[in-house]
């Protein structure tokens, strides 16, 4: 879909790149603050004018000269924000505040027959709502009323950071560089609403109706989660979005802890309330050149049920994509469905990485620390240089170049056939750009594709080393960790 | 303890606390045991904040005081006492409103980017290298801030002159940065040759290089110097020349922009605040020599106004934003110095401190330009408002397009340099070298009757590649060699 939130000026589309998206989904301040956001957004206008004068003016004569008499003033962010980027970011984010919508809303229901850009035009059908909230459920295996609970939190992600030209590369590649915050908010309005889920229930897919969605973003880079549409939220289910808030609120801050240990400036002993203080003022600091590692060191991509991977130590290397198979139709649709989006996706980002590694300088961006950009487009390095594509060697550093490994809980015909009918699919997997493997839960199996077969694998070992935490099978490390089981113990919940 | 002690301890401790700094990282790195990163930039911070205090309560007693004029003697280094050619070296720091503030603000902006690039560099193999830089770079700011006679600051301009090109080519392992700090050092010789010999006239007019002879004894700015006005002229351009090239004014300015081959902290704090100003400090030092020839100071004008206007042509059509932030200093710049030319001269040390403070900012948010873009597009509402410049109103289309062109090419000022200053200077070269190997020849020819030319050519000591064909001017111009020549010349200028 194309988004324009309420502070935007222009529409984006938030979808993989190769799509061109028909649907226009707008936010916009809540009825009730509408008058009121009219003068913020007049108020918007005036600062940004006034800011985009000072700009350019700073580098004319006349403007120039002003500016440079009054610029001792510059002195005061400057300072403030390279000593103290997480005050600095505060101060910032409460002075913003002021000229914000405190409260909006997603247009998304269509009034017209024809998706376009303007009024009336906006949004979906509830039909077309219907598709994609059906489609989003039964690929993540939510169809059944059996595995669907109270609270659905559904999440996009993106990440926030700083005087970094290279921001989009750290946000949602299937958003075309953009964040899925808004992506998930409108998913859960869509399943939110009574009439989509009565068109669900004809098809087969019913939704309890004491089940309430809620979308969040997640900022991959500071581990912050925000909420969307809270106060639409049903009463009773206070007190469960209350815990689970509590929940992701310790997940956050252990996932930065776990993150931290990639981080050099970071101490190996830090707590997980330090770590996420850590990340915070990371993402806020314009000096910082690694603001996360994003992707990097990606090895495997695991489609399957969640009960394969939970309580696995996969050092965060692996993309986990949920699919159930016993609720897949006899010729796998949805694997099939799913697979044409994650083997691309993921295979895309692996690649990525694995030539910015193996030659930072051809097809990375070499050292970002030069870099200088060009013409509202790109960077070049230092004062004269080619257009530098590709990643910077402060985001692969670490990356350890492999070609990505899919294992995914199916069969060897179902995956062949899959194969032989997506011609997107069988050049990565044929063309050895990837590898793929089954893996079979009734069998106990794993089979790997090689040289356009599956032959079957065995493991070198059985044994996997079983921790209480995972606290205490990093500790001390920094470089790579081969994989380990965290005893049920370990977990507080 | 009396106030003159107090300000001795201070005076000491704001030039000690950069030096010492240089010494602790020049030293270990000297045995082999180069500081941790932590360390270094610990080190930094404290030594950042003992100068800085230290400058702070100088400023302080001095207001409290009312006391516009403090000397921190280091000593005489260098005496030789003779009737007539006396020549004494002497060591000695003067806090006057005009180094105070430069020192202060040395001490800000240099402190804020050596936090800014101890986490911007972490990891960088250059860490310890740009760190050492820095230190000199700072050790020399303070030294030419503070200094109280010329060949004080000339030590310091030295200081920042040697880092600031070594800076430029920070990132040594590709060729563009070599070559552009090359370029820049190469701009920095000719201005420090300007000043040495405008230093050695200064010497023999008034017998000693200390300023306060030279401007009468008054503190800054209300002295006046009492050299004759011819004299005035002839140190003033030279030292004109040596402020030119230090700060990039025309037509000096193809530099400015290649300085940015640097890491992002020190093309900010280098030449987009402190290393730039250091021209037009250079000047507002020795303003009463400008107060002493009108012709002078209608020179200091037009060189300002001229580099302001070009700056803000070519700042308009770069097309990426380390560039068009260069040229923007630079039009400050002029501006500046017209006003030292002017006579105002509060005013502009006032300009030099804030466009300081504002361009580092600029440079170094440089790298958020696009987000900047976007925020302020959502902000407006709409694109950006294009408005129609008064030229394009007023100027027609063959016009603009020569200034555009004119902007785009940075004013042809490289070429200029490169056609008319540096072709006859290696003209006048070779054609020395020429009439060495001529006269080797001669002299070896006689002895080594058996040997055959080629043998002979390829002893040849000063060029490898070029044989006795070298003799003939018409073979020079054809020959393959000269090609390489030429070759190995522009990698020198460019």
């Amino acid at each position: 879909m194309y988004y324009r939130g309420v502070t935007d000026a222009h529409f984006r589309p938030l979808c993989p790149v190769n799509i061109k998206p028909r649907h226009y989904v707008t936010e916009e301040p809540t009825y009730s603050v509408a008058r009121m956001s009219e003068r913020q957004a007049a108020t918007r206008r005036r600062i940004g004018r006034a800011t985009h004068q000072a700009h350019m003016g700073s580098r004319t004569v006349v403007g120039g000269l002003l500016t440079g008499l009054l610029g001792s003033l510059a002195a005061f962010p400057l300072v403030a924000r390279i000593l103290f980027p997480r005050t600095a970011a505060r101060v910032r984010n409460v002075l913003g505040r002021i000229v914000r919508p405190s409260a909006t809303q997603l247009r998304i229901e269509r009034l017209a027959d024809t998706p376009g850009e303007h009024n009336g035009h906006l949004g979906y059908s509830i039909d077309e709502m219907a598709n994609i909230v059906e489609g989003g459920l039964r690929s993540i295996g939510l169809a059944r009323p059996e595995k669907i609970s109270q609270l659905v939190l559904i999440c996009g992600h993106g990440s926030g950071s700083v005087n970094n030209p290279h921001e989009s590369a750290y946000n949602c590649g299937a958003c075309s560089g953009g964040r899925g915050g808004p992506n998930a908010r409108a998913f859960s309005q869509m399943a939110n609403d009574h009439r989509v889920r009565g068109k669900l229930t004809e098809r087969g897919l019913a939704i309890p109706d004491d089940v309430h969605f809620i979308g969040g973003y997640h900022n991959t880079c500071d581990d912050s989660l925000t909420w969307f549409d809270l106060d639409q939220l049903p009463i009773r289910l206070r007190s469960v979005f209350e815990r689970a808030q509590a929940v992701v609120d310790d997940a956050r801050a252990r996932s930065a802890k776990e993150r931290c240990r990639r981080f050099a400036s970071a101490p190996l002993g830090i707590t997980p309330g330090e770590a996420l203080a850590h990340v915070e003022g990371r993402s806020e600091d314009l000096s910082q050149a690694r603001p996360e590692y994003n992707h990097a060191t990606c090895a495997l991509c695991f489609v399957g049920r969640r009960e394969w991977s939970r309580n696995l130590f996969l050092d965060r290397r692996a993309f986990l994509t949920s699919y159930d198979p016993t609720q897949d139709g006899p010729n796998s649709p949805i694997l099939e469905r799913l697979l044409q989006a994650v083997i691309p996706v993921c295979a895309g980002i692996s690649l990525e990485y694995y030539f910015s590694t193996v030659d930072n300088e051809a097809y990375g961006c070499g050292n970002k620390l030069p870099h200088n950009l060009t013409s509202l487009l790109g960077v070049m390095t230092g004062a004269s240089s080619d257009l530098r594509p590709g990643l910077a060697a402060q985001m692969v550093e670490i990356h350890e170049p492999m070609r990505l490994l899919f294992v995914v809980d199916s069969t060897s015909e179902t995956m062949l056939r899959i194969i032989e009918t997506n011609p997107a699919i069988a050049q990565l997997v044929r063309g050895e750009w990837v590898q793929l493997a089954v893996f079979q839960p009734e069998s106990a199996r794993v089979e790997l594709f090689a040289h356009g077969q599956f032959v079957a694998y065995s493991a070198e070992s059985l044994n996997l080393p079983i921790v209480e935490t995972s606290d205490d099978w990093t500790r001390g490390y920094r470089d790579h960790l081969g994989f380990a089981s965290i005893s049920t113990k370990g977990i507080r919940v | 303890m009396n106030p003159d002690r107090i300000f001795q301890i201070c005076g000491i401790c704001v030039v000690a606390s950069p030096a010492v700094l240089l010494a602790v990282f020049g030293l270990t790195s000297l045995i082999g045991r180069p500081l941790s990163e932590r360390l270094l930039a610990r080190f930094t911070e404290a030594a950042v904040i003992l100068g800085l205090i230290s400058a702070v309560s100088v400023l302080v007693m001095m207001l409290a005081l009312d006391t516009r004029h403090v000397t921190v003697n280091f000593g005489n280094w260098v005496v030789i006492p003779d009737a007539k050619q006396h020549f004494h070296f002497h060591l000695k720091f003067v806090f006057d409103r005009l180094s105070v503030p430069f020192v202060i603000l040395s001490f800000v902006l240099c402190g804020t980017i050596g936090a800014f690039a101890s986490r911007y560099l972490h990891r960088e193999p250059g860490f310890h290298r740009f760190f050492i830089c820095y230190a000199f770079f700072l050790l020399g700011m303070i030294v030419t801030s503070l200094a109280g006679t010329i060949e004080t600051l000339f030590f310091g301009w030295e200081l920042v002159g040697l880092s600031s090109a070594l800076l430029v080519a920070f990132f040594h392992e590709r060729l563009n940065p070599i070559r552009n700090g090359l370029r820049v050092w190469t701009v920095y010789r000719i201005a420090d040759a300007a000043f040495l010999v405008a230093a050695i006239t200064l010497h023999h007019l008034t017998g000693g290089g200390d300023f306060d002879g030279l401007m009468g004894s008054g503190a800054w700015p209300e002295g006046h110097a009492t050299i004759p006005e011819n004299s005035a002229l002839l140190v003033g351009c030279l030292l004109l020349i040596a402020a030119a090239g230090k700060s990039a004014l025309v037509p000096f300015s193809g530099w400015l922009p290649r300085a940015m081959e640097g890491p992002t902290p020190s093309s900010a704090v280098f030449y987009g605040s402190l290393s730039v100003h250091l021209g037009a400090f250079l000047l507002l030092r020795v303003s009463p020599i400008l107060e002493l020839s009108t012709t002078l100071s209608v020179i200091v004008v037009l060189v300002g106004v001229t580099s302001a206007i070009f700056g803000a042509l070519a700042a308009r059509v770069q097309t990426d934003i380390k560039s068009a932030l260069a040229f923007a200093s630079l039009t400050q710049v002029g501006i500046i110095v017209a006003e030292i030319g002017l006579g105002f001269r509060y005013i502009a040390l006032i300009h030099i401190i804030g466009h300081a403070c504002l361009r580092t900012l600029q440079l170094l948010r440089a790298p958020s330009l696009l987000h900047d873009y976007h925020t302020l597009e959502n902000a407006i509402g709409t694109h950006l408002p294009r408005r129609e410049s008064l030229r394009r109103r007023m100027l027609n289309d063959s016009v603009r397009n020569w200034f555009y062109r004119f902007a785009l090419e940075r004013g042809y000022l490289d070429l200029l340099l490169d056609e008319y200053v540096v072709r006859p200077f290696r003209a006048v070269f070779k054609w020395c070298n020429r009439m060495e190997q001529r006269w080797v020849h001669f002299l070896s020819a006689s002895e080594r009757t058996s040997v055959s030319q080629g043998d002979l050519g390829s002893c040849d000591p000063f060029d490898g590649n070029n044989d006795s064909g070298e003799f003939d001017e018409m073979q020079l111009a054809t020959s393959r060699a000269s090609n390489e020549v030429a070759d190995s010349g522009k990698q020198e200028m460019n």
